[in-house]
């Protein structure tokens, strides 16, 4: 695949140092981003589509065929059928009920368990349930040790036989970078954090749990993205729930891409603002929106929205697809609204520095509004970050539900996140950081050629580390699970609510701790179990290597 | 070694039905019941067509060669059948 191409740079002066470049190759990229980020830009001419992009975009999305399809809802209906007659004999106490009901005495109270809204969960999710939940008894790295199950009433209850079941090889973990390791010297740095601070932080940021590593963190992680301030918390999930709905109130109007996280949903709830959901990726459904809300400004008074928060994910982590970038910043500047990108999958993984999405597409960091992310996937700890503007930060320090009432990040977390953030920048002195970047990225393309090759549907952007495997039928979401395991190789496996119905999947997660021998041998299970359960549904012909240039640069490959 | 190939392979095929019917997922005496409910009506079908589908053949062969256009009176067929032929010329 061709490298990066740079347009022309102006000359400009940032942090002493003058940078002047004509035409960079990827290896001159590399050098820059080694010595710290120190804010090169580039020039793009944003008005037409087709040249905001710098190299291929090639993202997949096969559609299901339509036997499979077919068959699926079929399976699901004669599911749906048995979960009926299980019910009718838990109702009429022909068998032990082991989920929760009313007392005898409060039957004719108000229902208070909605027995449809479990249906699902009662009579599918428990049926297969031993694939999730999985206890682990080692650092979840490369390889990790999984305690067994058994279970002698179906999964309703298990217990653990007292073997261990180890070195399976982990394709579920987030661990992009491969920090999920507990020697080293993130493991020996965070130690020594612990022994000078304790592990508990006992107040809130406001109230004397601010430390200096807490200070020293986010002067890093603003470096780090190239913004000029940033503010960290303890959990992911909580910086975007708790943040948003201080961003956003009555009055505003957030656009919300169709897949977004919970937490992203839950935070434009928990605001108050007007929501309006546009359809997956898609810049049409997205400029169609905008105009809308600006012709028609707000839904009764039509007056003008307070403003406009555009709410998009580095990498869908379900999908596998990486959002477009360019072109989301090209409509937020011609249609004057602000854009909140959440990079808790993209930051560490993508771009050439470890940067996250902006770094991967080459755009300017000052163009992203607001600029979130988690340090749960590539950095091996815990919390989330906002990144922005000095002003956006201040004001968030004061007034963010997260900064008053959660508690702050615990000090050898902290620790964790400052040693492998310098490890990525290179300023830890050793090219650990960098041989990383480029083991995950080489690691995601074979893999993912690979797994196309082998004839399976794989969804998303071909630089994803994140490979869902469409697996479709829910008898197959069980076997599939418990056939890996089999074979000594974790996987996550997803259903509905996660997903669409029918369009059940395996989602692996490539790491840069996985050497080529362990993807061979994963890869080979792989095969092995798509045979056994004929898995293989693609009815493409994928090219080798050296022919899938044949993109062009706005072709998303929908079929 | 035949012999174990095809019990084999009968053995995947059976495998290859519980995944896709989604039968895997449920307990032996839930899986039991299925099989004998689909199996009576696979059986049932199968006797229906031995009986029936020779003669409803012959029959439609007779009444074009002596160019009759009433189908009763060449066969000896219930009245109910007759109904339902009638019902379906209409479509």
């Amino acid at each position: 695949m061709q490298g990066v191409e740079v347009v022309k740079v102006d000359d400009f002066k940032y942090l002493g140092s003058t940078i002047q470049s004509n035409g960079q190759c990827r290896k001159e990229v590399k050098k820059r981003v080694q010595a710290g980020w120190s804010g090169w830009r580039q020039n793009h001419n944003v008005w037409h589509n087709a040249s905001v992009y710098n190299k291929p975009f090639v993202e997949s999305f096969e559609e299901t065929p339509l036997l499979v399809a077919v068959l699926t809802y079929m399976g699901y209906g004669i599911l749906t059928l048995f979960g009926y007659l299980r019910d009718f004999l838990r109702d009429w106490n022909f068998e032990k009920c082991h989920v929760a009901k009313e007392r005898d005495e409060q039957k004719d109270f108000v229902p208070l368990y909605q027995d449809f809204e479990n249906f699902y969960t009662r009579n599918l999710y428990m049926r297969i349930r031993d694939n999730w939940n999985r206890p682990i008894c080692s650092v979840p790295g490369a390889r990790m040790d999984v305690m067994e199950r058994v279970t002698h009433d179906y999964n309703w209850t298990f217990k653990h036989t007292g073997t261990v079941l180890f070195d399976v090889i982990n394709m579920g973990s987030y661990n992009y970078l491969g920090f999920a390791e507990n020697s080293g010297l993130c493991a020996n740095a965070a130690v020594e954090a612990a022994m000078k601070y304790g592990l508990g932080v006992c107040g809130t940021r406001h109230e004397i749990g601010n430390l200096d590593k807490h200070e020293e963190l986010e002067k890093l992680v603003a470096r780090f993205l190239g913004v000029e301030s940033s503010m960290v918390f303890g959990m992911g999930f909580a910086t975007n729930s708790m943040n948003i709905p201080t961003l956003a109130g009555k009055g505003c109007l957030i656009l919300s891409d169709e897949l977004n996280h919970a937490s992203l949903v839950l935070g434009a709830r928990l605001s108050g603002s007007t929501i309006r959901v546009f359809k997956h990726n898609n810049m049409q459904s997205l400029e169609k929106l905008l105009r809308d809300a600006i012709v028609h400004g707000q839904p009764r008074t039509h007056r003008p929205w307070k403003k406009i928060l555009i709410l998009v994910e580095g990498i869908y982590s379900m999908e596998g697809s990486i959002v477009r970038l360019p072109e989301v910043i090209a409509l937020k500047k011609k249609y004057k609204a602000y854009l909140y990108l959440d990079e808790a999958h993209s930051i560490g993984a993508l771009g050439p520095g470890g940067r996250g999405v902006v770094d991967y597409f080459g755009l300017d960091p000052c163009d992203v509004d607001i600029m979130m992310g988690t340090f749960t996937k590539s950095f091996g700890a815990a919390g989330g970050y906002i990144g922005g503007n000095k002003e956006l930060i201040d004001y968030l320090r004061t007034h963010s539900h997260s900064a008053i009432y959660a508690t702050s990040m615990s000090p050898p977390v902290a620790q964790q996140i400052i040693t492998s953030m310098k490890c990525i920048m290179g300023e830890d002195g050793t090219t650990l950081g960098q041989e990383r970047l480029c083991q995950l990225s080489k690691n995601t393309t074979y893999f993912r050629r690979r797994l196309q090759e082998m004839g399976f549907i794989i969804y998303g952007n071909n630089d994803s580390p994140v490979v869902p495997l469409m697996l479709y039928m829910p008898a197959k979401i069980g076997a599939f699970g418990r056939e890996m395991l089999k074979r000594n190789i974790g996987t996550v496996v997803v259903g509905f609510p996660a997903t669409p119905i029918i369009e059940s999947r395996a989602r692996f997660c490539v790491s840069a701790a996985h050497t080529k021998e362990m993807l061979d041998t994963a890869l080979n299970a792989i095969s092995e179990v798509g045979d056994l359960l004929q898995l293989k549904y693609s009815r493409h012909a994928w090219p080798s290597d050296e022919e899938t240039n044949h993109f062009s640069y706005l072709d998303s490959h929908q079929d | 070694m035949d012999v174990k190939n095809m019990r084999e392979y009968m053995g995947w095929l059976y495998y290859q039905y519980l995944l896709i019917t989604g039968i895997y997922v449920l307990e032996p005496w839930e899986k039991s019941i299925f099989n004998t409910v689909l199996f009576t009506m696979v059986a049932m079908v199968v006797y229906t067509s031995y009986v029936f589908v020779p003669i409803h053949i012959w029959c439609n062969f007779e009444t074009r060669l002596k160019k009759k256009d009433k189908y009763y009176l060449i066969c000896h067929l219930p009245k109910c059948t007759y109904r339902l032929l009638e019902l379906s010329l209409i479509f």
